[in-house]
């Protein structure tokens, strides 16, 4: 019975009995798994990271000169700093139940602590990966966007089609592009981003590639198959974007200009 | 009357120590194709163990804290094993003796059940049959092997 009216509590009443469950009686076992998880990772990463640093200490050397005169040359011309959106780095461990072919949920170690709040986006490299749900004080959870009821307005990089994007519930993990106007037909490989409208995710982060129609309403709308640009399993770090993003664009972290 | 006390007092433990694996080792199970579901194993051991109010309690408790991982369709794991420990209780009337081979069969059964029921509730992408008839039979089979791993600690005497 008791179990019944767990399920047919409000979402926030829901949300707040998990997060005070996994701030107290689960912290020890979360903060152990996080380690593990982490040694994982760590170990298969020494290697890489070694490699990395070598040839980023020589690259350094060069690219001191340059941001200096970067820096001068922007005084002078009185040029702001790029971009208005602060983003803060998590490390993400998946979440889930039994049953569970595709990953929905995901466990992020930092919260209100590094100022992370509710519907904050989450972005990975190769772009959007998700949103927090319920933040506690040093950790935070959230829905992958292959979670059911995950929505994003998205757009074509030119923004001449609009669209929304839900997950398809497969394996491999797809999205769905629905609702796209029916005078206009996407190609396959049409890049999608984040719209901004909506007030959660900004303007401009990556979502997928359009892989081929799925259905035409005659005369009404379009859906696509979208190819994901991040897929659950494949992201351990993260980006948490916490100040100044729903009204922004951050198309520019993303093109190669703004990635150099 | 202390040989009851100590024997409940064990398979308290047994239980405690087998949730805190489930949830500390989810991402090294994650990592395998087949893995044990230990918070099950716990609910169904103690469930041969208790009466069924009692094994409904733990598994509710337990329940609880797996649906605290995963905040989508909240309520479904506590509902689930709260069941699953209810009914796991009353197949002590219907099935007498601790035999290791009943018990893992009952461990297998058990985490079957629960792993396809999951999945046809939460309607999880994938191949359900691939699902239901290769990768649940193995989670169960290992279920079952952890069982009979812990067997000798809560085998009332």
């Amino acid at each position: 019975m008791a179990a019944v009216v767990l399920m047919t509590l409000p979402h926030e009443r829901q949300l707040i009995l998990a997060t005070t469950l996994r701030s107290t009686v689960l912290a020890p076992v979360l903060r152990l798994q996080s380690g593990l998880a982490d040694m994982g990772t760590m170990r298969a990463r020494v290697e890489h990271l070694r490699v990395e640093r070598d040839s980023f200490s020589v690259k350094l050397l060069a690219l001191q000169n340059v941001a200096e005169e970067n820096l001068r040359l922007r005084m002078l011309l009185e040029l702001a700093e790029r971009g208005t959106s602060t983003f803060v780095p998590a490390n993400l461990y998946l979440a889930g139940r039994a049953g569970e072919g595709v990953k929905r949920a995901f466990v992020l170690d930092i919260g209100r602590n590094a100022s992370v709040q509710a519907d904050a986006p989450v972005v990975a490299p190769g772009g959007l990966v998700g949103v927090v749900r319920a933040v506690g004080r040093g950790q935070s959870t959230g829905d992958f966007w292959t979670h059911p009821q995950f929505r994003v307005s998205a757009m074509t990089v030119d923004g001449r089609v609009f669209g929304i994007i839900k997950s398809l519930g497969d394996s491999p993990p797809l999205m769905e592009l629905d609702g796209a106007p029916y005078q206009v037909e996407l190609t396959p490989g049409t890049e999608l981003v984040t719209s901004g409208q909506g007030g959660v995710f900004p303007r401009g982060i990556p979502i997928g590639r359009v892989a081929e129609l799925m259905s035409a309403e005659a005369g009404w709308a379009r859906s696509y198959r979208v190819r994901p640009a991040v897929y659950p399993d494949a992201v351990r770090e993260v980006m948490v974007l916490i100040g100044g993003g729903e009204t922004s664009d951050v198309t520019e972290l993303w093109t190669s200009e703004g990635q150099r | 009357m202390a040989e009851r006390g100590v024997f409940r007092l064990g398979l308290l433990v047994v239980v405690l120590a087998l949730a805190f694996l489930h949830f500390a080792l989810s991402p090294v199970f994650d990592s395998w194709y087949a893995s044990p579901n230990l918070l099950l194993c716990a609910i169904l051991v103690a469930s041969r163990q208790l009466r069924p109010g009692a094994a409904a309690f733990i598994g509710f408790s337990l329940g609880l804290l797996e649906d605290a991982m995963a905040v989508s369709y909240f309520g479904l794991a506590t509902l689930t094993l709260t069941l699953l420990a209810y009914l796991g209780s009353l197949t002590r009337d219907l099935f007498l003796g601790e035999e290791p081979l009943f018990i893992g069969t009952f461990l297998f059964v058990g985490t079957w059940l629960y792993e396809v029921v999951s999945f046809l509730v939460l309607g999880a992408g994938g191949d359900a049959l691939s699902f239901i008839l290769l990768r649940a039979p193995l989670d169960g089979l290992a279920t079952g092997a952890a069982g009979y791993l812990v067997l000798p600690f809560v085998r009332a005497r």
